[in-house]
């Protein structure tokens, strides 16, 4: 059985917003406003920079909502029934994810590491039976990045800054972030420098663990000798993450050219 | 009138009929199936090669097809083939002499095809002319210029030009042009220039933005912001980037210099002779 005041900082779930009053849901900066109007729901996301980044807030049966900010991005979904429910499903992002620690790590040979690295979050929203996404969007939106060896060659991802954590206690839990485990395994004569992590997120599951924290399944990391690196993303939740149940299926389907490839396409 | 009919009744011999009848059949069935033959040629050749090359190939199927479905329709109907292929041979003589710059153009689309410098949808400038890649066929490429107006573009004059093609990679850089006061420090404003970089999702963090310090110009030190975007996003951040860095600036009270004229007097010393005019 879960302590539901720990699971304080669940936002995602199913809700009842009924017509004319809408919800607020508050993820760390972000804030998620959800008005239901006679056949047709109004999402509007914004920020509030001043907030913490491990707050969540959720504020349901709101009769007149707040203005929305300048910058605030609204849509309108139109629907020809009249549920009320609206379910938010936490996913991983929609491209890779590059993975940039805050100082360079050095693997030494014949050795073996686990990072603790966190990358952002999307919200899908859903309402009606059978369910229809209304949006698929990031909580935060991560800045672009470009991963390879020139500017002809490589692949656009979004951009992620981590210190790249050793130890399962020291993970700062995010609410509009996931957490994955990459063991690093070095098989080469030279020390491997991490700069840069290619994580191919869209590849990966999404678990909530029994805590309400968020992690994808873990990665192993093997780099050769030959300058090839094999890739490996290991089924069902991390043990860290304990009594865990999957949230969100992978977006693509992993095939062995994401799992076998040049070194340089996943570190730099 | 009954000359006229003798000899219609005289040259419809049932034989004749039925020639008719058969080259018709021949003609009307050939195009059908060179159609539908084309329709699924271009299926199967857009899943392997791009949507120009798949469209050229199959136009030139289609007539070469449609050349054969009508030979044989005269044949059936009774010509001497190499009569029609020597007249035929005369004729594309006196017609290839006679269009030149066409077949010129059909080489030169060929080539294209080949080189595939473009595709439909590109952004490209060629002599001066910008816009999106519209069609491209074997006679011309047709562009469609940001103020939405067509301009074809013959093959030879893009082989013979230089051609520019803004989406050719999937990333681009946004050159930014900035001129601050000579007061100002440079690297406060390299970093704020950074920072502004830093904040837009829309700029891209590798590669890294590029910060030149272009020289001393007349009125301001000239400096340069390159920032990198993904194709698409290339007019949003062009605009959104120069907004930030006025804002910026204005916050951090960086002045933007514009030209200033100095009125010189003919004196070093002398001030400026100013006169009040009274009502």
């Amino acid at each position: 059985m879960t302590d539901n005041s720990s699971r304080k900082h669940v936002w995602w779930g199913a809700f009842s917003v009924p017509e004319n009053q809408s919800g607020r849901w508050c993820i760390g900066p972000a804030i998620l406003t959800i008005s239901h109007l006679k056949n047709e729901w109004t999402v509007a996301c914004d920020t509030a920079q001043e907030a913490a980044e491990n707050f969540v807030e959720i504020a349901l049966g709101i009769e007149q909502p707040e203005e929305t900010g300048p910058k605030a991005q609204v849509a309108r979904f139109c629907l020809s029934h009249a549920g009320n429910t609206l379910v938010l499903t936490p996913a991983l992002a929609d491209r890779s994810v590059v993975i940039r620690t805050e100082k360079p790590l050095h693997v030494l040979p014949a050795q073996e590491v686990k990072l603790y690295v966190s990358s952002p979050l999307w919200v899908r929203i859903e309402t009606g039976d059978p369910r229809l996404i209304m949006q698929d969007i990031p909580v935060i939106r991560p800045s672009d990045t470009w991963f390879g060896t020139s500017t002809i060659e490589g692949e656009l991802c979004y951009a992620n800054r981590v210190y790249g954590r050793l130890s399962i206690e020291e993970i700062i839990y995010r609410p509009h972030r996931a957490i994955t485990p990459v063991l690093l395994r070095n098989h080469g004569k030279e020390p491997l420098l991490l700069e840069r992590l290619n994580l191919p997120v869209p590849y990966l599951s999404l678990y909530e663990s029994g805590e309400g924290y968020l992690w994808t399944q873990s990665i192993t990391l093997d780099a050769g000798a030959d300058n090839k690196a094999g890739l490996e993303l290991k089924k069902g939740p991390p043990k860290e993450a304990k009594g865990s149940k999957l949230i969100s299926e992978p977006r693509n389907k992993a095939d062995k050219s994401i799992l076998s490839r040049a070194l340089k396409s996943i570190i730099s | 009138m009954t000359e006229s009919l003798s000899w219609l009744t005289d040259f419809l011999t049932p034989e004749r009929v039925v020639s008719l009848v058969r080259a018709a059949v021949i003609l009307a069935i050939g195009i059908i199936v060179t159609k539908l033959l084309c329709v699924y040629l271009e299926k199967i050749l857009k899943k392997r090669t791009s949507p120009q090359q798949a469209k050229t190939f199959c136009k030139i199927s289609y007539y070469l097809i449609l050349t054969l479905v009508a030979v044989s329709a005269l044949r059936e109907l009774g010509f001497n083939l190499s009569i029609l292929l020597g007249a035929a041979g005369i004729l594309t003589v006196a017609i290839g002499f006679a269009s030149q710059t066409s077949a010129s153009n059909i080489i030169s689309g060929l080539f294209l095809l080949m080189d595939r410098p473009f595709q439909i949808g590109d952004v490209i400038e060629v002599g001066g002319t910008m816009g999106f890649v519209n069609e491209v066929e074997l006679l011309s490429v047709k562009l469609r210029t940001f103020q939405n107006a067509l301009v074809r573009i013959p093959n030879e004059d893009i082989i013979k030009n230089q051609v520019k093609n803004f989406t050719f990679y999937p990333i681009r850089r946004i050159d930014i042009e900035v001129g601050v006061a000579y007061k100002e420090d440079i690297a406060k404003v390299r970093d704020l220039l950074k920072e502004v970089a830093d904040s837009n999702p829309l700029c891209l963090e590798e590669p890294a933005p590029l910060f030149v310090y272009k020289g001393y110009g007349n009125s301001s030190l000239d400096l340069m912001l390159g920032v990198w975007v993904k194709k698409e996003n290339f007019l949003l951040l062009t605009n959104s980037i120069k907004d930030e860095i006025k804002v910026a600036f204005d916050k951090n009270g960086i002045e933007i210099p514009f030209p200033h004229i100095s009125v010189y007097t003919g004196s070093v010393t002398d001030p400026f002779p100013v006169t009040v005019a009274k009502n």
